[in-house]
């Protein structure tokens, strides 16, 4: 994992919403890094499990 | 709100399962409620409560609007012939792992067509509902379902979604059965997708994914659908996903299909999906319509096309299609 994808998967388990979320993989597909899908969901599930 | 009279019920009763034919229907869990939609029924309305199902509601867009709980309830026993679009608001805004059952006459009715063909009969941004018992039918431009992943909203995101034992007709005009934005841990399980034809360039589609969600779909379960008589069967970039035990019909009564299997695109490659036990009639190569991704295991599906280097002599597939 490149340090630019460390960065990406640090702020994705930083966000608490899910807009915070959208933000940050969209931020990382404008910076060419592609997201590992389980990573995620892992995010997402922890933001909507905790609702 | 009804009594809660017995638990571990089925509704509709089965023939030979005792204890299934609970009149009133019945919770699946105490503290959900159930809502009954019965568009024939003379005492339909929308400003009834809808937990009885002599006074039902008039529309499932109501019950949605009524959801109380987590697990909730909709059994929907008759739909407005001229057709309903549903929109569920997104997933901050309502409730999660809501069925939605079809209890008609027949094992897939009611019919549900869209009221505005070219918005989808149920506009899903929540998580974990379960869909099942319907025949959807689609027309024009429209789709059937539309699964959200963060396309519209950052909140709206169809999630562990549960579509089975439903049919998906194209009724010989439609496009789209089900879009998929890219949720993931969604579930399609033993639907049939027919008679998808649409004058439009590419074609009709029956299972898709869409533009613009957060990802490609990601374990999702193909599992058990069948894929006739259409342009196109499954065009389902994926990652990490199972599809198995489908049945495909490349060349129909009327239509044929470009696009049989795509679990990769060139434009949105998928990866990693496990791809076995399905039949694949036909030409089994890229040409033919089946397309896997660099990394996908197909294996042990039948196919009939034993002249490929990819498909064994017993018609079983050792490799993914090129």
């Amino acid at each position: 994992m490149t340090d630019k994808e460390k960065q990406y998967v640090e702020e994705l388990k930083n966000a608490t919403t899910l807009p915070e979320l959208k933000a940050v993989v969209d931020k990382a597909k404008k910076d060419g890094v592609k997201l590992h899908p389980a990573i995620l969901a892992q995010a997402m599930d922890r933001i909507v499990d905790k609702r | 709100m009804l009594n809660l009279s017995k638990i571990n019920s089925l509704f509709p009763g089965q023939w030979g399962v005792p204890g299934s034919d609970a009149p009133l229907g019945i919770r699946s869990i105490p503290q959900s409620v159930t809502f009954y939609v019965d568009f024939d029924h003379p005492a339909a309305n929308d400003a009834n409560s809808g937990t009885d199902p002599d006074a039902p509601l008039a529309t499932i867009q109501q019950a949605v609007d009524n959801l109380q709980h987590d697990f909730d309830q909709i059994i929907v026993r008759s739909i407005d012939p001229s057709g309903e679009n549903v929109v569920t608001p997104i997933s901050t805004a309502t409730f999660s792992y809501v069925s939605i059952i079809g209890v008609g006459d027949t094992p897939y009715s009611p019919l549900w067509l869209p009221r505005v063909t070219t918005l989808p009969c149920l506009d899903l941004s929540a998580i974990g509902w379960n869909i099942s018992g319907f025949k959807f039918g689609v027309t024009l431009n429209g789709s059937a379902i539309d699964l959200h992943f963060g396309d519209v909203d950052a909140n709206g995101i169809a999630i562990r979604t549960i579509i089975h034992d439903n049919v998906f007709d194209g009724l010989t005009t439609g496009r789209y059965g089900i879009v998929s934005r890219g949720g993931y841990d969604n579930w399609i399980v033993n639907n049939v997708f027919q008679n998808f034809h649409n004058a439009v360039a590419g074609g009709a589609i029956p299972l898709w994914v869409g533009a613009g969600g957060l990802a490609l779909p990601f374990h999702n379960h193909i599992i058990g659908n069948k894929f006739m008589d259409s342009d196109n069967g499954a065009v389902f970039p994926c990652n990490g996903s199972e599809i198995k035990d489908n049945v495909f019909q490349p060349v129909g009564f009327v239509y044929a299909m470009t696009l049989v299997l795509q679990s990769s695109l060139v434009a949105t490659p998928g990866d990693d999906n496990i791809v076995w036990g399905n039949v694949f009639p036909g030409d089994y190569s890229i040409v033919g319509g089946y397309r896997g991704g660099a990394a996908d295991i197909y294996i042990g599906n039948l196919a009939t096309d034993v002249a490929e280097a990819e498909v064994g002599d017993n018609g079983l597939t050792i490799l993914p299609p090129a």
